[in-house]
């Protein structure tokens, strides 16, 4: 299982880093942070289940 | 008049506890309508992430180092906490923005942000401890690139991040504590003060 995940990503090798200027973020964690990002603002706008429609007079 | 029963300390500290946290409050039936939102769900994700971490340690803790380099299991059950705590600050920090930008320490509840703050800190020393307890490579790095830095601070007089045995027990016994009491403590001054309302709804 481990050899088919290893296939899938392979890891053997430096890691990838942004860089700019005197700031510098693997791809990684850009990754992450890219996708905390995303989720926080999805969360905003994204219909809850089960909420219902508040009437506004 | 008060009695002999009511002067003795139980009787106060109970009647002190529940004035302070009644149990209506403390496991409440209902919650405010503008509670059906998404952005606030991310508490409580957090709070389950950390149950999880709590018991995968546990289980690492009863079996050791040798046992979570070597065996599948002990892979597993290691894969299960390095995830748990991933999620843990995931979920952690998208509830951080969102109580940041509801202003969540309005109608005296600053202490509620406060405890979530140094939470948060206290949860970053913690998950740092456990990345250098990892007895691997990936341990050895970080704490050779950590000490300089901490040691440049005068933490390093009692904080000796190449000591594998003090990082363990901060990692295993003090800083969960801390995090698990002080996660408490936030999580009985949400129920003290409830949930914060939207801006909307303060101004109705």
């Amino acid at each position: 299982m481990s050899d088919i995940l290893g296939a899938l990503v392979n890891l053997d090798h430096p890691g990838h880093y942004i860089s700019w200027g005197w700031f510098q973020m693997s791809y990684g964690n850009f990754a992450v942070v890219v996708a905390m990002v995303a989720t926080f603002l999805v969360a905003l706008v994204a219909p809850f289940p089960g909420r219902q429609k508040e009437k506004r007079s | 008049m008060s009695t002999t029963i009511d002067r003795q300390w139980t009787t106060r500290l109970r009647r002190r506890l529940v004035e302070q946290l009644p149990p209506d409050k403390a496991l409440p039936d209902t919650q405010p309508s503008y509670v059906s939102s998404w952005i606030y769900v991310f508490g409580i994700v957090t709070l389950s992430a950390l149950v999880m971490v709590i018991l995968t340690g546990f289980v690492l803790a009863i079996r050791g180092p040798q046992w979570w380099h070597q065996s599948a299991i002990g892979h597993y059950v290691n894969s299960l906490h390095l995830w748990s705590v991933e999620i843990f600050f995931f979920a952690m920090v998208i509830h951080l923005w969102g109580k940041f930008f509801m202003a969540a320490w309005r109608g005296h509840r600053s202490l509620t942000w406060v405890t979530g703050a140094v939470t948060f800190a206290t949860s970053i020393a913690t998950a740092f401890t456990g990345y250098v307890s990892q007895t691997n490579f990936d341990s050895q790095w970080i704490s050779t690139q950590a000490k300089d830095g901490i040691n440049a601070t005068g933490a390093g007089a009692f904080f000796n991040v190449l000591n594998t045995g003090q990082m363990l027990m901060w990692h295993i016994v003090l800083l969960p504590l801390a995090a698990v009491v002080l996660t408490a403590v936030h999580v009985v001054m949400v129920r003290r003060k409830g949930v914060v309302p939207p801006f909307e709804e303060v101004t109705k």
